[in-house]
């Protein structure tokens, strides 16, 4: 008896310390190392040390109002001589690594890659940088004004001819042209069948998609965009053709603007008679309410941020909050950001009931990848680093996306598998040797000017091998290795006692591991690893 | 990696004993007889953005008023271009751009399919406009018709391409070698994606090839430990992706390295432009055909930039001497190889684009367009297909813009390709779901 009651009060008291564990941790908002890395690999270019302690103390919340709050990072605008973007590509991996506003790099990175304009074309720092500034300055704003100001972005307008676009004209048998509406539509909007708020397509009675427009709206909206020109210079008056001015915006030159009644999305009129801005304006807010627009925005960047296979709850999570911040507001950024970082299907360790863990996470764009790696050695470059080279050998030379559909295609998918991939594309033979060469640079000290690495801090972990790798793998894996692979990497170490060789020797097999590749992916919890292996995709082979 | 496929090669080898036919003269002996100089090649060049290739072929004669007056300003003057007559007496011409391909015409090594696209059965202007019949999906949209020119899939997606399809039918004449059926040198392309096989995906100009400092021993110990780490099962789609493709590399590079080895330089200089350095490395892997124990390949290139919605005039200018230059660098190397016959390549884009103009001095998206055919076992000299009437608005246009409803469908393309290939002509149905609707299945242009 005594002793049962012993028990229970015993039990009490736990549960008393339990309860007041958990309390203070909610009012701290610490989370475990392991969690604090996982959420650096989606709200930056790639845990550190420093910030992995720092959020695993202080919480996400603290970090991400730091990070709303931190002023962004431009691009110093070209002066008039410059014609080469290598100095912006240096500078993109300077900031990279060092500037503080990461989250905001991050997401204006995600959205050029909805917004898609590129340097194949747009060669000139001159066309580019006021481009890429307009995408940082507006990361956390709102994405009717985003589109409204890539609207009108003469660097946009060269890229997907928009500028001097003109009303039909029988004499020269021309027509609008096309290209700006129709991508607007298809990519920067609302994508081709109509969608459910969890991303899901919508289908018809017989089962198949609905698409979301016809080539009639895509005629008619460009249409509604004609008109834009190059501002002309101070004083000067505005024509059909103005000389190329890609650092302020494009400006109406009315004659050129179809002043007839369009019809856009679900018999939405633009009456005859308006000016080239009524237009552009009714047109882009139609299209921005369309209800299409939350879920394919935020689709995109919940795949570029966390996952190339979100749930379709977590989908409509975020969607809700792009339809309504909470104050009534459509299309808030800030606001999506923050519920895609924070849903518990970014959060979670070992993944949530709802999501298909085996599909989970995604594979690092070379641009993260080398970046992530840097970030996690502590290495230090500066403005004539020679980074990109090593990125563009793995397929993505950063400001040069192919296409407008990007460097990889957003809604690339595996095979015959129906699982997303969008990185993947880029994944070839070739390109996974490279990343893996990339690694071999970086040991060998081989990264060019500009960029200098160093082992130590790493070697003087060395003694204890499994404390080396354990480090190693909560900062490319947020901890994720698995117990093989862990046993592979000490056997290897174990082989030599030097210590600057075990770091590189147990750095170079984690970063070139298949597991160093991918961000976000979730592993089983211990003890339960391939517990649902059943589940995982199968692989077509 | 491509493996044998068993499933296949019982069902083509029960085909062949059953019906003492199918594969025409690539029969049971040529199985059998590794060697004996049996090789053939498919090269794809896409041409990304889709081309306008109404300015590339264009009629002369007769046919240029209509053209020229439909053109305006986009039009390439009826002297500059580059005299082609069909067998049957139609001129034509090709842009003045393209000189470098236009002796392979002459030459009878190159020929021109006119106004093919993706279609599900031959369709008329009203049956499009009533949607009386079924249409592809998303006609107009880049990714949707790059995808349906390499899957021949109109209205789904079931994760393989036709080049990869072709490949899983014809995987086990190449056995038992390891080395992939098909190769891609741009990309992970759709085309090339198979049930059962996958292509190698190499970067032109780059070896694939593990390096480091730390002697060749530290390297193989290292190397060795990292191919641990990749086979462990972490029932992780991403993990087993990028391990995978992380293995190919690996075991790809090995197989290429030892064949290219003693491999003797190639004569044929290529243009030192992305094209030219694709074809460059397809060309040097067809020079290794024996040592990799190839019979049958299939090889991806391409070439991009041609979305000419403004400026086309002057876009062409730039891009077609570098289509046309590597092209005949390549038709001359395989010459010098002496596959020159065994080898067909041939063109394919998304789309092709409106007649109509548009502001700015470009094209929008359209519908069909022309693609061209090379190698020494093209009937050449010769256009196939049919040339549309070009009237805006008229019974060949989709719409009011000169967006010209394919009169030849990809299936019939893709089809008479894979024949040759080798594909037995009751496989060609599986991988070209559509070409039952048509009543030539063979467009002749192959010998």
């Amino acid at each position: 008896m005594d002793s049962n009651f012993e028990h229970r009060r015993v039990r009490r008291a736990l549960q008393f310390l339990l309860l007041a564990c958990l309390l203070s941790a909610v009012a701290t908002a610490a989370v475990t190392r392991e969690e604090a890395a996982l959420f650096l690999e989606e709200a930056t270019w790639g845990p550190t040390p420093e910030l992995i302690e720092r959020v695993s103390l202080e919480g996400k919340e603290k970090f991400l109002d730091e990070q709303f709050a931190a002023p962004a990072t431009l691009f110093p605008l070209p002066g008039d001589t410059q014609t080469s973007m290598a100095p912006y590509q240096r500078l993109f991996y300077q900031y990279g690594v060092h500037q503080p506003d990461q989250l905001r790099q991050r997401v204006a990175f995600a959205l050029g890659q909805i917004l898609v304009v590129s340097a194949n074309t747009l060669g000139k720092p001159q066309q580019m940088v006021p481009y890429l500034n307009l995408l940082r300055s507006h990361a956390f704003g709102n994405y009717r004004d985003l589109l409204m100001n890539v609207s009108l972005s003469p660097a946009m307008g060269d890229y997907l001819d928009n500028v001097n676009n003109q009303k039909p004209n029988p004499a020269t048998n021309s027509s609008a042209n096309e290209n700006y509406a129709r991508e607007f539509l298809q990519l920067f909007t609302i994508g081709t069948e109509l969608l459910n708020e969890d991303g899901s397509v919508r289908t018809d009675a017989t089962g198949q998609p609905i698409p979301a427009y016809t080539e009639t709206t895509v005629k008619q909206l460009a249409l509604a965009f004609t008109g834009w020109v190059y501002a002309p210079a101070p004083g000067q008056p505005i024509k059909q053709r103005n000389p190329a001015n890609y650092s302020v915006p494009m400006v109406a030159y009315e004659k050129s603007h179809d002043q007839t009644q369009k019809t856009l999305l679900d018999g939405y009129v633009l009456p005859a008679g308006r000016t080239a801005y009524q237009d552009l304006e009714d047109a882009v807010n139609h299209i921005f309410n369309h209800p299409n627009t939350g879920p394919f925005v935020c689709v995109r960047l919940i795949r570029n941020l966390v996952t190339s296979n979100p749930s379709p709850a977590y989908v409509q999570r975020v969607t809700a909050v792009f339809n309504n911040n909470g104050q009534g507001v459509r299309g808030d950024l800030a606001a999506v950001v923050r519920a895609i970082l924070l849903d518990p299907e970014a959060s979670s360790v070992y993944g949530t009931s709802e999501m298909n863990r085996a599909n989970s996470g995604h594979l690092k764009e070379p641009v993260l990848y080398v970046l992530g790696v840097l970030r996690a050695l502590g290495a230090t470059v500066a403005d004539n680093n020679n980074l990109n080279r090593f990125a563009s050998a793995m397929g993505q030379s950063v400001f040069y996306p192919s296409s407008v559909f990007n460097y990889y295609h957003l809604d690339y998918q595996i095979g015959d598998t129906g699982v997303y991939g969008p990185e993947l594309e880029l994944h070839t033979s070739s390109a996974a040797i490279q990343r893996a060469n990339f690694i071999a640079s970086v040991v060998d000290r081989g990264l060019g000017a500009g960029t200098t690495v160093s082992f130590d801090a790493l070697a003087a972990l060395a003694a204890d091998p499994d404390a080396l790798i354990d480090t190693l793998s909560l900062r490319l894996t947020h901890g994720s290795l698995p117990g093989e692979a862990k046993a592979a990497i000490r056997t290897f170490v174990n082989r030599t006692s030097n210590p600057t060789q075990r770091a590189t020797r147990a750095f170079y097999l984690v970063a070139a591991s298949p597991y160093g590749a991918v961000s976000g992916e979730r592993s089983a919890p211990p003890g339960r690893r391939g517990g649902d292996r059943q589940r995982a995709t199968r692989m077509g082979r | 990696m491509a493996i044998l496929s068993r499933r296949s090669f019982l069902a083509a080898s029960a085909q062949l004993t059953a019906a003492g036919m199918g594969f025409g003269r690539f029969g049971l002996m040529n199985a059998s007889a590794q060697g004996s100089g049996d090789y053939r090649a498919l090269v794809c060049i896409f041409l990304f953005g889709g081309i306008d290739a109404y300015n590339l072929f264009v009629p002369r004669g007769n046919g240029y008023a209509q053209y020229a007056s439909l053109r305006q300003g986009l039009a390439i003057a009826q002297d500059t271009l580059l005299p082609v007559t069909a067998k049957a007496g139609a001129e034509f011409g090709l842009h003045p751009n393209l000189s470098a391909i236009h002796p392979l015409f002459s030459a009878g090594r190159m020929g021109i399919l006119a106004n093919v696209g993706v279609l599900f059965r031959p369709t008329t202007r009203e049956e499009y406009r009533n949607r009386a019949t079924p249409i592809p999906t998303n006609l107009f949209s880049h990714s949707d018709q790059q995808q349906q020119w390499q899957t021949g899939d109109f209205d789904h997606f079931r994760g393989t391409g036709w080049g990869g399809r072709t490949a899983d039918e014809i995987a086990y004449m190449n056995a038992p070698s390891k080395f992939p059926t098909s190769v891609s040198l741009s990309g992970n392309p759709i085309l090339l994606a198979g049930s059962e096989t996958k292509p190698a995906t190499l970067q032109a100009g780059s070896t694939v090839t593990l390096t480091g400092s730390g002697g060749t021993a530290f390297r193989a110990e290292r190397d060795a430990a990292l191919q641990e780490i990749i086979q462990i099962d972490s029932g992780l789609t991403m993990i087993q992706r990028a391990g995978e493709s992380l293995q190919d590399g690996i075991d790809i590079g090995k197989l290429i390295q030892t064949a290219t080895a003693a491999a003797p330089p190639l004569a044929t200089v290529f243009p030192n432009t992305g094209l030219g350095r694709q074809l460059s490395d397809i060309a040097k892997l067809i020079g290794v055909r024996s040592g990799l124990g190839m019979r049958r390949q299939i090889f991806f290139a391409s070439l991009g930039g041609w979305d000419t919605h403004a400026n086309q005039l002057a876009t062409h200018v730039g891009l077609l001497p570098q289509l046309a230059e590597a092209i005949a660098a390549f038709y001359q190397a395989t010459e010098e190889l002496g596959v020159a016959n065994s080898v067909t390549t041939f063109t394919e884009s998304e789309f092709g684009r409106t007649m109509q103009p548009s502001a700015g001095g470009g094209t929008d998206h359209a519908w069909g367009s022309h693609h061209f055919l090379f190698g020494g076992a093209v009937k050449g000299a010769d256009v196939y297909g049919v040339y549309p009437n070009l009237a805006l608005g008229g019974p060949d246009d989709a719409g009011s813009r000169g967006s010209y409803i394919p009169t030849t469908s990809l299936d019939q393309y893709g089809a008479t390709l894979a024949r040759w290939f080798g594909v037995p002509p009751a496989s060609l149905d599986s991988i070209f779901p559509n070409l039952a609707n048509f009543a030539v299945r063979d467009l002749g242009f192959l010998g």
